[in-house]
């Protein structure tokens, strides 16, 4: 099977004044179609700057994304345009992602009519992203303040599947929520990935998260894939030390 | 029955914004040297719970009934709360959001120097030095360039550490922290954890810790409340409360925690 989307070798450092922090490095894989991957890491590892450089919200330094084959010029209008229509992204903070004098329904709307849908089908298909988002009609009519933040995360969801695109990519979606709010979150992501066979890629720093929506792990530390493999093996047998302090931690902070 | 004098007592507490009711007839005691878990929702009342007893609540907060006793000794005069006399030494916090509750234009060494003159220590050198142990005890490997930094140049993780060392210098009695590992990655989140109980084995200091989280709550907790829309519902030992729930609300509050797949466990 053919990847979806292809990474190979990109790199990104910062510069301040005295530093250089490289905060990706080298980084390589892939995501099948239909495929749920997981990038799990600790805070500052550089998880959230990948995000970033998939989406080309950062400039790499080196390296290409590639995706159904086509190496991606980030600069090339059309192409991406062509490529945010089957690729998007779910921040972590919901309601800064959202314009805040802009009414929940028009944001939802926005993307569709970018893509050429009529206005009346967008309101439409706005209306019906709600309900299945568990929302309803109403909070079309919202502002992003009078949500809360688990409400915010579902519209921010039903905004980026409005255009049903192959690839979902999360960061950090639950993280700035409480645990059932999040559990929440992630039932109706595994539904939606279920009915539209979306791939996703889902970042978080939480391990038992990760694996409890998809079959295969990439372990980012400093910037750097220490271990990838299928979600069982790097469980239950962590090849890097770094890994098994995830897991430990993990396991310790969930035990019952 | 020959009991410890309770530290904190909370008899049948109620509180309003307003008209609404916040807290309703809330009943927890606190021991020395216990560590107690609250956990709830987002806006069960958990907060204002902790605010209530630091005094931080907002202007139209009324105290509509019942009473807080400190060693015996009642907080409560005329519906106000007075507990100025007890933070600091015996009743500190620590905050949701450590960055912005450290001072953005002073060092961590002179906040914490200025932290210790409002308790009488004046003598700087002597302050920066206790510090600099007190952060060494919690892993940081460089605690003098710690001292010399502000808090943006820290992590969240870092300033967290950072509050707990405040708290440490004080030795409280009571320590109250707000939901301290949330937004916290797991790996810092089990540091923090390790750092709150040794508060309790180390220095024998009583601590409400304040989560929304009830298996990372269980870690270190030797009774659990569960706060669900500003009533405890439910509350005793904490392997209990984890082990057999006996309300609908503290089992979803179990079941949402994310759990290793069954035949990862195999």
């Amino acid at each position: 099977m053919s990847a979806l989307l292809e990474v190979a070798s990109l790199s990104k450092t910062f510069f301040s004044e005295h530093n250089a922090l490289p905060a990706v490095c080298n980084v390589s894989f892939s995501v099948a179609p239909g495929e749920c991957l997981g990038l799990a890491g600790a805070s500052g590892c550089g998880k959230s700057t990948l995000a970033r450089l998939l989406m080309g919200l950062t400039p790499a330094d080196s390296g290409t994304v590639s995706f159904n084959g086509q190496p991606l010029d980030f600069a090339d209008a059309a192409l991406r345009k062509n490529y945010y229509s089957q690729v998007q992204l779910v921040f972590q903070n919901a309601a800064a992602a959202f314009h805040p004098r802009k009414s929940i329904g028009s944001s939802i709307m926005l993307p569709m009519l970018n893509y050429g849908c009529t206005k009346a089908a967008a309101q439409e298909r706005s209306i019906a992203l709600l309900l299945a988002a568990g929302l309803t009609p109403q909070h079309a009519e919202k502002f992003p303040h009078q949500l809360s933040g688990g409400e915010c995360q579902r519209a921010a969801i039903a905004r980026a599947i409005s255009i049903k695109p192959r690839l979902l990519i999360c960061d950090e979606i639950t993280s700035a929520l409480d645990v059932q709010t999040q559990a929440e979150i992630i039932q109706l992501l595994l539904k939606l990935q279920a009915e539209t066979k979306m791939s996703l890629l889902f970042i978080s720093h939480d391990i038992t998260l990760v694996q409890e929506i998809c079959q295969r792990i990439l372990i980012m530390q400093s910037g750097t894939i220490i271990e990838s493999g299928p979600a069982l093996d790097i469980i239950t047998r962590p090849q890097q030390h770094y890994t098994r302090e995830l897991v430990t931690a993990a396991f310790n902070l969930t035990k019952i | 029955m020959n009991k410890q004098q309770p530290l904190l007592q909370i008899n049948n507490l109620s509180l309003a914004y307003g008209a609404k009711e916040i807290l309703k007839a809330v009943q927890l005691t606190v021991c020395p040297g216990e560590i107690l878990g609250i956990v709830g929702s987002s806006g069960g009342g958990k907060s204002t719970l902790l605010k209530t007893l630091t005094g931080l609540l907002p202007a139209n907060a009324v105290i509509t009934g019942g009473e807080i006793l400190w060693q015996g000794r009642s907080l409560l005069s005329g519906g106000r709360l007075n507990s100025s006399g007890l933070l600091g030494r015996k009743l500190s916090m620590i905050f949701q959001d450590p960055t912005a509750s450290l001072y953005p234009l002073q060092t961590i060494g002179s906040q914490i120097c200025t932290m210790l003159q409002a308790q009488g220590q004046f003598d700087t050198a002597a302050s920066l030095q206790s510090a600099a142990q007190v952060l060494a005890g919690l892993d940081f490997s460089k605690p003098q360039a710690i001292l010399n930094s502000y808090p943006f140049q820290l992590s969240g993780g870092m300033n967290q550490r950072v509050c707990i060392a405040m708290a440490l210098l004080l030795k409280p009695e009571l320590l109250l922290a707000d939901e301290p590992t949330s937004g916290l990655d797991l790996l810092t989140q089990q540091k923090i954890l390790r750092h709150l109980l040794q508060l309790k084995t180390d220095h024998h200091t009583a601590l409400i810790v304040v989560s929304h989280n009830i298996s990372a709550l269980a870690q270190i907790a030797d009774t659990i409340a569960v706060l669900r829309q500003g009533e405890i519902i439910e509350s005793g030992p904490a392997q209990t409360i984890l082990n057999r729930p006996q309300h609908d609300y503290t089992r979803k509050l179990i079941e949402a925690i994310p759990h290793f797949r069954k035949e990862f466990l195999l």
